[in-house]
Formats: structure tokens, sequence, C-alpha cells
């Protein structure tokens, strides 16, 4: 019960975070793939199932831009962030690192 | 791959058409990708065991179609609680008035029990019939995104005044509807409305039908004129508690009449021994002689809980009520 609470609550709070942290690694183009994988570099891993539905939101948003183009004899949907987005982002960080201040204080 | 490709495909049939192919093509992808990653490290192909946990890691199709779908509920955060409200009118106003109208038109059927069981049905049938008119009114709202203008543009002024009621204040809506459903049929057989099978062996003495008739039929109708009004108003008033008191002292009295009637009943068993007869008439009358004292006793207690109530003070916790866990005092 514990740890379902737990589970529950860990997921949440990282619901808000890992978008912040999608939008900050897509300031420079990539694909899904790679952006899992440097995500998961950071200690933020995420699963295919939770990533790709996400970056759809965003780009309904506007706040990403995607094409799919052909690497390495692959096709592949490549996504950066938009100028929408790239402003989104800025007032995001302010928020986060404003968040993270009151936080740190409270903890 | 011919596993992937299931996976994919069980995914595809769960999306939208037009999505279909934009999605699989993208998942297809990063699987693939991790695939050539983890065989890379192996310096091999994967094996089916592998491929599996790499499938398994990526979530059922079910959850991972579900993902994409714009919308995640049926009745949204929104409307949920005017659902949820509309759902609490339906079971406690309108299935008991269905099942009250319906149990009142069949005393007056030629086959009172076999229209009886109909109306149980029709009531049943016709709650299930309203929450799912309900739940398309709510879906269709949440489809079309209705926007709740009233959320926004409020007034504290505006709110109605809902009144708070204390718990030992609040009256069961289950045992209204007990009480109203036990009065109502034994009102029908009293009256002679509901044609149950007569035995013939056992018989009312005088002068229990001359004399009792319409003082027991009274004090049952006003009984299931308080149930039914507790029923849909479900706390209790200073007013209501004098009213309800009224009645027990009448119930009272009532009973004290009766036991001095006492025995009510006799055998009539042609061809049996008469001493037999007589000690099986003592034991029927007796068992409801006592049976009558503690119903007295229990109006006894009303008196005194509904006579508090009435001058505005707390009940007292019901001992027996306290004794099975419940906190409520009737």
């Amino acid at each position: 019960m514990g740890t379902e609470a737990f589970e529950n609550l860990r997921l949440e709070l990282r619901r808000g975070s890992l978008i912040l942290a999608v939008l900050a690694e897509l300031r420079e183009e990539q694909y899904g793939y790679t952006l899992r994988k440097a995500l998961a570099g950071h200690g933020l891993a995420i699963d295919e199932g939770t990533l790709y539905p996400l970056l759809r939101r965003l780009e309904t948003q506007g706040l990403l831009k995607s094409q799919w183009r052909e690497e390495d004899k692959r096709n592949k949907r490549f996504y950066q962030l938009s100028p929408e987005g790239a402003q989104i982002l800025e007032q995001l960080s302010a928020e986060w690192r404003a968040i993270n201040g009151s936080l740190d204080q409270i903890l | 791959m011919e596993l992937l490709d299931r996976y994919l495909n069980f995914i595809r049939i769960l999306l939208p058409r037009a999505k279909q192919q934009d999605i699989i093509a993208e998942l297809s992808e990063d699987l693939r990708a991790q695939i050539a990653d983890q065989e890379a490290e192996l310096g091999r192909p994967v094996n089916e065991a592998e491929l599996e946990a790499v499938l398994k890691q990526c979530g059922h199709p079910i959850l991972v179609a579900a993902r994409y779908q714009s919308e995640q509920a049926l009745i949204g955060p929104p409307f949920y609680p005017l659902y949820a409200f509309g759902l609490k009118v339906v079971q406690w106003v309108l299935f008991p008035l269905l099942l009250v109208i319906g149990v009142a038109l069949a005393l007056f059927h030629a086959h009172p029990i076999v229209a009886l069981i109909g109306s149980v049905g029709n009531a049943i049938a016709g709650a299930i019939y309203m929450v799912g008119l309900l739940t398309v009114v709510f879906v269709v709202l949440q489809r079309l995104q209705t926007r709740l203008t009233f959320l926004d543009d409020w007034k504290p002024r505006d709110l109605p005044k809902v009144p708070v009621v204390p718990d030992q204040k609040l009256i069961p809506r289950g045992d209204s509807f007990g009480g109203l459903i036990g009065s109502a049929a034994f009102l029908a057989w009293w009256t002679g409305l509901l044609h149950l099978p007569q035995n013939t062996k056992i018989e009312f003495l005088n002068p229990i039908p001359q004399m009792f008739f319409w003082p027991v039929l009274a004090l049952f109708a006003a009984e299931m004129v308080l149930h039914a009004v507790n029923l849909f108003l479900p706390w209790w008033t200073r007013r209501r508690a004098a009213l309800r008191l009224l009645v027990d002292v009448y119930a009272v009295a009532l009973a004290v009449a009766l036991l001095r009637v006492w025995p009510w009943f006799a055998l009539r068993f042609p061809g049996e021994p008469a001493a037999d007869l007589a000690v099986v008439e003592q034991v029927v009358n007796g068992a409801l002689y006592v049976s009558t004292v503690i119903v007295i006793l229990s109006y006894g207690f009303r008196i005194l809980q509904d006579l508090r109530r009435t001058l505005g003070k707390p009940p007292f916790v019901n001992p027996l009520a306290a004794w099975f866990g419940g906190a409520q005092s009737h």
C-alpha cells in the first residue's frame, strides 16, 4: 500500500518535470529514440508509451515541430522546439527555478 | 520479428484510423532501434525471450494505445460531480418513487403478487434506463467539451443555502425505505388489498377486527407518511420529531389496548384434540404478547429520543446500534 502510494505520487511528481525536460532537450533536433536515451542519460528514464503520446500532445499545442526524414537508411521522425515552444520553455524554466527554490526552503 | 509485428498490429487496431500509420511507424522505429542497440551490445541477434522483454517493457498494447487517446475519461472532472449527483438522485429519489408507485398499483391488480414482482422489475429497469440516459447526456456534454460557464462566472452569494446536517440529525435512507415498504405491505394485508394465501385455521378473536381495524390502519398510515417524508428529506427537524412523538405515544396506547384484549388468535383444527390446540394457541398468543411488550419498549425508547429531538437536544446513542457498530439513534 505504502509502495503503491509512493509510486503514484512519484509518477505525478515526475509528470510535469518530464515535460520541462523534453522541451529543454528538444532545443536541438532529435528523434524519439535518441531523445529517450538522452533523458535516460540524465537520470530521467521515460518509456516509449509515455514519450510519444507526450510529443504528439506538445506538437498539437504548437510547442514542437516535427518532420519525417531518412537517416541511416531508416525513416525517423525528428522533433524540435518551435519558436512558441522556446518561449514557453523559458517561462516554465523560470517557474521551475522558483518552485525549486521555494521547495528547497521548505524541505 | 513476427512477435514485434504482432505487437504493433495489436496496437494499430486500437488507434484512431487517421493516426494509425504515423504512430505505428514511429513506435516501430523506436523498438527496432532498441533491438538494434541490444544486438550490437550482445554481438548476436536477440532471441525470442529478449524480444519479449523489450515488448513487455514497452507496455501492454491496450495501455500503449490508450495513451494516444485524446479523451482519457468518458466523463471528465468538471462534469463528474454533477453526474455523481444525478446518480444519487436516481438511486434515492427516482428508484424509490418508481418502486412505491409500482407497489401501490400492484395492490389493486387482480394478481397482486405477480404484479408486485413485475413492478419491482419495472422499477429496476426504469432506474437502469435513467442511469443510461444520464450517462449518455454527460458523455455527449464531455464530447462537445461544453464549457460550464457557471463554473467561471459565479458569485459566492448566489450559492444555494444547502443545509449542513449534523450526523446525529441524519436519518438513514435505508431505514426510511425499509419502513415505507414494510408499512405499505402491512397496510395492504391489513386492509385486504393484498390477498395472501388465507389460513382459515387461524382466526382473529373478537374484538380485534371490529375495534382495532381503523386504529391500526391510522397508525401504519401515519408511519408510512413519516417514512416517505424522511426518505426525501433525510434529516430530523423539531417539528417532524414532535409529529413522530405523537405517533409513538399513539402506538404505545394502541399496543397497551391490544394487550388488554389478549389473547388474539384462535386455532380451528377440527379433529385435533382440544387440549393440544389449547397449548399451541397459548404458545402462539404468548409469543405475540412478548413481541408486543418488546414493541412497546422500543416505542418507549423512541418516545425518549423524539422528545429530546423535539426539545432540540441530541438523542441518546442507541445501545443496540452502538453494540452492532452503528452510531445512529432512531
